[in-house]
C-alpha cells in the first residue's frame, strides 16, 4: 500500500469522530461549493435529484482516486472506478485505471476486455483492437471478441480486414441452439461490410442469415434494405425499409409507453438513472475498498506496524462508515496495543449501534473491562452471551470478569 | 568479373537514380502537401465584433448553437462583405447594449468598416441561420434571418441600405427557435422560395438542464418536442405563402440545424438536406413541382455506415471526386467522426468517411460550419471544418474535451480520398476557439478561398489563404433572366481537358451560414478552360468555350446557348 496522502494525515489529527466529522464537512463542502458556483448569479434550475447525484459523483471521485493509490493491483476496485469514470465521461481515466490493474495482472482477460470496450466507445479503436486480440489470446474460447475485432475494423473503415475477421470464424457454425458466438451479429457484420465493400450479394446473403436467426433485427432490415436498392430491386428494398420503420416506430412507442408509466419528466428520469447508477457505484468501490483496507490493516496489525494499521483503518472507515466490522476491527488494534482505550471505547460502541452482534457486544466488554469498567463490562458481554449462548468463549471471557482477573 | 563488375556498378547507378527518384517524389509530395497555409489576419481587419450567445448563465439550449455568417456582396461593388449574426440576451438577461447582428464593409485588401448602423441591418433577435439571395429579382441581395423568436427578411433597398418587409412578405414563422435556411426554387417558376429549419421546441418553463460530472450543462435536444420546418412558396409579388403542408414538408419532425439545397440527383429541380441533431437527416426529394418526399433512409444519408444516427450540425456539398455527382459532407456531436456521403449515383450515398480518411481529427469534439472549396486551387474540393464545444464548462466533466479547439482542414489528394493537413496548414489553423458557422469565399479577390469563422462568445476569426504555388482558377458570377436572378441551383461544369468539375449555386449552406454566390473553381496549371456548362433550373443551357483562366467572369442565361 502507499503511503496515504497529506490531506488523510490532516484529517488523521485529532479524536476520530472529530476526523471523520471533519472528512465529511470536507465533502459537503466541496460539493456545495461546486454547485453554488455553477449557479452563480442565477436561480438554481438544478433538480434535488441533480444536486444528490452531483454530491455522490464527487464523493466517488475522491475515493476512487484514493483506493486506485492504495491498491493499483486490484481488478475488481479498477473495475468499479473504471465503470464510475465512464459514467462521468472520463474514458482516458478508466483506461488509466485497468491498464495499471493490468500491469499487476497481464493475464487477465477481464482487464483486457473492459479496456478494449472503453476504448472503443470512445473512438480509440486501435488500442481496442489491440486489447481485444489480447483478450481472445488469453481466452480464446471467447469467440464473440472477433465480432467486437471485427466491428472495430469496420469502425476503422477497414471493410477487408472485418471480413477476413468473420468469414474464419463463421465457418465454425454448426447450427448449435446455443452457440459460443451470436452469428446472427457475425452476419449482420459481414453483410455490412460486403455493402461498404459493394460486393451486394454476398452482402445480402449474409445480411438475409443474419435476420433468419434474429427477425427483428432492425438494422438486418436497414442495411439489406440499402443493399436491395443497390441491387437495383426497389421492391425488396421497400419491403425491408418498411420492416425497419415498423420495428422502429415500435421501439420508440414502447420507449414512450415506459416515459409515460413512469409519469415522470425525461430529466426526472435521468436524473434518477444516474443516481442509482452512481449509488450502486459507490457502494460497490466503498465496499471493495473498505474491505482491501481490512485485509490491509489486520495484516499491518499482525506485522505490528501499529501506525500503518490505524492510517489505513481510518480510511476504511472514512470510504465506508456503515460497516461494524471496520470499528471493532480498528478497536481492536487499540486493545492489542493497549493505548488510545477511550477512542477504542467509542469505536467498539459504533460498531454496536451499527450491528448489536455478539462480537460487537463481546469487543466492547473488553475495552470497558481494560477501562476498569467491570458492570458495564459484564453486561455487555451478557449480551453477547444472549445472542450467542453456545460460544465457549463468551462465557469464559466473561466468569474471567466476574472473577475479578486482572485485566 | 568485368561484366559483373560492369554490372554491379550499373546497378548501383539504377539504385541511386531510384533512390533519388523516391527522394524528389517524396520531397514534392510532402511540398504539395504542406502548400495550403492560412494566416490569421483578424487583427488588422478593424473588425471589432464579439459575439454573445445570450449569457443567461441558465444553461438554455439555444446559446449552444448559435450561430451562422453570412459573405455577401450588399452593395454591389465587387467584392464580398461580411454579416455576423449574433444572440441576444435571454430572459432574465439585460445588456447595457444589446448584441447585434454586424455588417462589415470590405474595403479591399483585408480591411473592413463596420457600416451595421447605417445599412440598417443590426438586427437585434436571437440570430442563428442566415440566407442571402435575390428574392425579388430587383438586382441586389436580400438577406433572411430564422431566429430563435420572430424570424426577418430585410429587402436591400440597393443603397446600401435594408429594410424590413418580413411583415408584407409573410415569413415571420411565428416565434420559433430556427436553424439554417436557404431560399432555392422548389417549382422552377423563376423565383426563389424559402426554406426554414427549426431545431426544437423551447420554453423557459420546461427545464431541461442536466448535470455532468456534477456541473450544470446544456440538455440534448432530445429533452424537448421536436417541430416540423417550414417552406414557403414566392408569390412573385413580394410575398410568400406557407406551403409546408401541401409539400409533404410539414409531415416530418425533427432537430433541424444545417440546411443545404441542391440537386444531387441531377433531373433538374433542386432537393433539400437538412442535417438533424441527434435523430436521422432527411433527404427530401423534389419531384419538380414542390412536393417533396423524404427519401434520406432509402439514399443513405440518414445515418452513419452503420445505421447510427448522429448529432448532426452543419452540412456542406459539393463534388469531392470529380465524378459529375454532388456529394454531402455532415458534422456532427462529441464522439463521433463528420461523415462524408459519396453520391454513387441513382440517388444512393455511400458513408465513406473512412474509406476517405475525411474524418481524421474530428471524433472528441464536435463540428460545425463545413464547406468544400478548392483551397489550393489544385482541382479538386478541400474541406474546412469548424470546431468546438458547446459545453463552456466541458473541461470539468471531462478527461479529453475542450471548449475551445482547432478547426481542421482535409486537403483532398484528388484521388478520392483526403488528409488533415491542419498541423501543415499555416498558424491560422492553430487558432482554438470554439467554432459555428464558416463562410469561404474569395475575401480579397486574389483567386483563392479564404475563411471568415463566428467564434461562439468571441471575436470571430479571418482567415487569409496563402497558399503558395502557380495554379490557376476562375470565378463565375451567373445571372438568371428566365430563373432566378443569382441562379441558385444551377449546375456549373469546367471542363478542361482531362479535369471536369461540377458545382453549384447554392444560398445558405454548411452550419446556418451563407457563402459563395460566386461559384470559385481552381483550374491546377491549365491557363485554359476548354468549355464551360451551365444548366439553370427550369432547362436553359449555356455553353462558353475556349476561356482564359484566372479572371471573374459572368454568364447570363441565355446568352450562350448550346450549338
Amino acid at each position: 500500500m502507499n503511503t496515504h496522502s497529506n490531506h488523510l494525515q490532516q484529517f488523521s489529527q485529532g479524536p476520530l469522530e472529530k476526523r471523520l466529522c471533519r472528512f465529511i464537512i470536507a465533502f459537503l463542502a466541496i460539493a456545495a461549493f461546486c454547485i453554488s458556483t455553477s449557479l452563480a448569479a442565477t436561480e438554481p434550475e438544478i433538480t434535488p435529484g441533480q444536486q444528490a447525484n452531483s454530491i455522490i459523483e464527487k464523493q466517488l471521485s475522491v475515493i476512487a482516486e484514493e483506493v486506485l493509490q492504495d491498491f493499483p493491483q486490484d481488478i475488481q476496485l479498477a473495475k468499479f472506478a473504471a465503470e464510475f469514470y465512464n459514467q462521468c465521461e472520463r474514458p482516458d481515466a478508466a483506461v488509466a485505471a485497468l491498464e495499471q490493474a493490468l500491469k499487476y495482472n497481464p493475464e487477465s482477460y477481464e482487464l483486457c476486455n473492459r479496456i478494449a470496450k472503453t476504448s472503443f466507445a470512445n473512438g480509440s479503436y486501435d488500442k481496442a483492437i489491440t486489447y481485444w486480440r489480447k483478450a481472445l489470446a488469453i481466452s480464446p474460447e471467447k469467440l464473440d471478441l472477433n465480432n467486437n475485432i471485427a466491428e472495430t475494423y469496420m469502425a476503422l473503415g477497414k471493410y477487408a480486414e472485418a471480413v477476413t475477421q468473420l468469414e474464419k470464424i463463421i465457418k465454425k457454425e454448426k447450427g448449435e441452439v446455443f452457440p459460443a458466438l451470436d452469428y446472427s451479429k457475425s452476419y449482420f457484420l459481414l453483410g455490412q461490410g460486403y455493402l461498404q465493400l459493394r460486393q451486394y450479394e454476398k452482402a445480402k446473403e449474409y445480411l438475409e442469415k443474419a435476420l433468419v436467426i434474429t427477425p427483428e433485427h432492425r438494422m438486418g432490415h436497414y442495411q439489406l434494405s440499402k443493399t436491395y436498392m443497390r441491387l437495383k430491386n426497389p421492391e425488396k428494398a421497400k419491403e425491408h425499409m418498411e420492416l425497419y420503420t415498423k420495428q422502429k416506430a415500435e421501439t420508440a412507442e414502447r420507449k414512450e409507453a415506459w416515459a409515460k408509466k413512469r409519469k415522470t419528466a425525461v430529466i426526472n428520469n435521468t436524473a434518477d438513472a444516474d443516481r442509482k447508477v452512481f449509488s450502486r457505484t459507490l457502494t460497490r468501490l466503498s465496499a471493495r475498498g473498505s474491505r482491501l483496507y481490512l485485509v490491509s490493516g489486520k495484516s499491518q496489525s499482525s506485522q505490528e506496524l501499529f501506525n500503518k494499521a490505524e492510517t489505513t483503518f481510518q480510511k476504511a472507515i472514512a470510504i465506508d462508515a456503515g460497516q461494524s466490522v471496520l470499528y471493532r476491527q480498528f478497536a481492536l488494534l487499540y486493545v492489542m496495543t493497549n493505548r488510545k482505550l477511550d477512542r477504542a471505547q467509542g469505536l467498539a460502541k459504533k460498531a454496536v449501534e451499527l450491528e448489536p452482534s455478539a462480537q460487537n457486544y463481546l469487543m466492547l466488554g473488553r475495552i470497558y473491562y481494560q477501562n476498569s469498567d467491570r458492570a458495564n463490562a459484564l453486561i455487555t458481554i451478557e449480551k453477547a452471551i444472549a445472542l450467542e449462548p453456545g460460544n465457549p468463549l463468551y462465557r469464559r471471557t466473561y466468569n474471567k470478569i466476574k472473577k475479578g482477573a486482572d485485566k | 568479373m568485368m561484366k559483373s563488375g560492369y554490372l554491379s556498378k550499373n546497378s548501383s547507378l539504377r539504385y541511386s537514380m531510384v533512390a533519388g527518384l523516391i527522394f524528389i517524389n517524396t520531397f514534392l509530395t510532402v511540398c504539395a502537401n504542406a502548400s495550403i497555409s492560412f494566416t490569421d489576419v483578424t487583427k488588422k481587419t478593424g473588425i471589432t465584433f464579439k459575439h454573445s450567445d445570450g449569457n443567461s448563465e441558465k444553461f438554455h439550449i439555444m446559446e449552444t448553437v448559435t450561430a451562422g455568417l453570412a459573405l455577401f456582396d450588399y452593395d454591389n461593388d465587387g467584392d464580398t462583405d461580411i454579416y455576423f449574426l449574433n444572440g441576444a440576451g435571454l430572459k432574465g438577461m439585460k445588456y447595457e447594449t444589446p448584441p447585434q447582428n454586424e455588417l462589415y464593409r470590405n474595403d479591399g485588401n483585408f480591411k473592413f468598416t463596420n457600416v451595421t448602423a447605417e445599412s440598417g441591418l443590426g438586427d437585434t433577435g436571437f440570430g442563428l441561420g442566415v440566407a442571402v439571395a435575390d428574392y425579388d429579382g430587383d438586382g441586389d441581395l436580400d438577406v433572411y434571418l430564422n431566429n430563435y423568436g420572430p424570424n426577418v427578411l430585410y429587402s436591400n433597398n440597393g443603397d446600401g441600405t435594408f429594410s424590413d418587409v418580413t411583415k408584407k412578405a409573410g415569413v415571420g414563422d411565428g416565434s420559433n427557435f430556427g436553424a439554417g435556411t436557404c431560399f432555392l426554387d422548389i417549382d422552377n417558376d423563376g423565383d426563389l422560395d424559402l426554406y426554414v429549419a427549426k431545431y426544437v421546441v423551447f420554453s423557459y418553463d420546461k427545464k431541461a438542464t442536466i448535470v455532468k460530472g456534477g456541473f450544470l450543462a446544456y440538455p440534448s435536444p432530445t429533452a424537448y418536442v421536436f417541430p416540423a420546418d417550414s417552406l414557403y412558396r414566392n408569390n412573385g409579388d413580394g410575398t410568400f405563402t406557407d406551403v409546408s403542408k401541401e409539400s409533404g414538408i410539414a409531415k416530418y419532425r425533427g432537430t433541424g440545424m444545417g440546411v443545404i439545397c441542391a440537386d444531387y440527383d441531377n433531373d433538374g429541380d433542386t432537393d433539400i438536406f437538412v442535417a438533424n441533431d441527434s435523430m436521422e437527416n432527411y433527404l427530401f426529394q423534389n419531384d419538380g413541382t414542390g412536393k417533396f418526399e423524404e427519401v434520406g433512409l432509402m439514399a443513405g444519408t440518414a445515418y452513419d455506415f452503420n445505421g447510427k444516427p448522429l448529432g448532426n450540425m452543419g452540412v456542406g456539398c459539393g463534388d469531392y471526386n470529380n465524378d459529375g455527382l454532388l456529394d454531402f459532407y455532415v458534422t456532427s456531436y462529441a464522439v463521433e467522426w463528420t461523415t462524408l456521403y459519396k453520391n454513387i449515383g441513382d440517388g444512393l450515398f455511400e458513408d465513406v468517411t473512412f474509406a476517405t480518411g475525411s474524418g481524421e481529427g474530428t471524433f472528441n469534439n464536435p463540428t460545425w460550419g463545413t464547406g468544400f472549396a478548392d483551397f489550393d486551387n489544385d482541382g479538386d474540393r478541400d474541406i474546412f471544418v469548424a470546431g468546438g464545444h458547446l459545453q463552456s464548462n466541458v473541461e470539468k466533466f471531462s478527461d479529453r474535451m475542450t471548449y475551445f479547439v482547432r478547426n481542421e482542414i482535409f486537403m483532398n489528394t484528388g484521388d478520392g480520398k483526403f488528409v488533415n493537413i491542419t498541423d501543415k496548414a499555416g498558424e491560422g489553423m492553430k487558432v482554438k476557439l470554439s467554432s459555428r458557422g464558416i463562410g469561404l469565399a474569395d475575401m480579397d479577390n486574389d483567386g483563392d478561398i479564404d475563411v471568415v469563422v463566428l467564434n461562439s462568445r468571441r471575436e470571430p476569426t479571418i482567415l487569409r489563404n496563402d497558399t503558395t504555388g502557380n495554379n490557376h482558377w476562375i470565378k463565375i458570377r451567373l445571372k438568371g433572366v428566365k430563373s432566378n436572378r443569382n441562379g441558385i441551383g444551377a449546375h456549373v461544369k469546367v471542363v478542361t481537358k482531362d479535369l471536369s468539375q461540377l458545382d453549384e449555386v447554392h444560398s445558405g449552406r454548411g452550419y446556418q451560414s451563407h457563402h459563395g454566390l460566386q461559384l470559385h473553381f481552381g483550374l491546377g496549371e491549365h491557363k485554359k478552360i476548354d468549355r464551360i456548362e451551365v444548366k439553370w433550373i427550369g432547362g436553359t443551357v449555356d455553353v462558353l468555350e475556349d476561356i482564359k483562366a484566372d479572371q471573374v467572369i459572368t454568364i447570363t442565361e441565355g446568352q450562350n446557348p448550346i450549338k
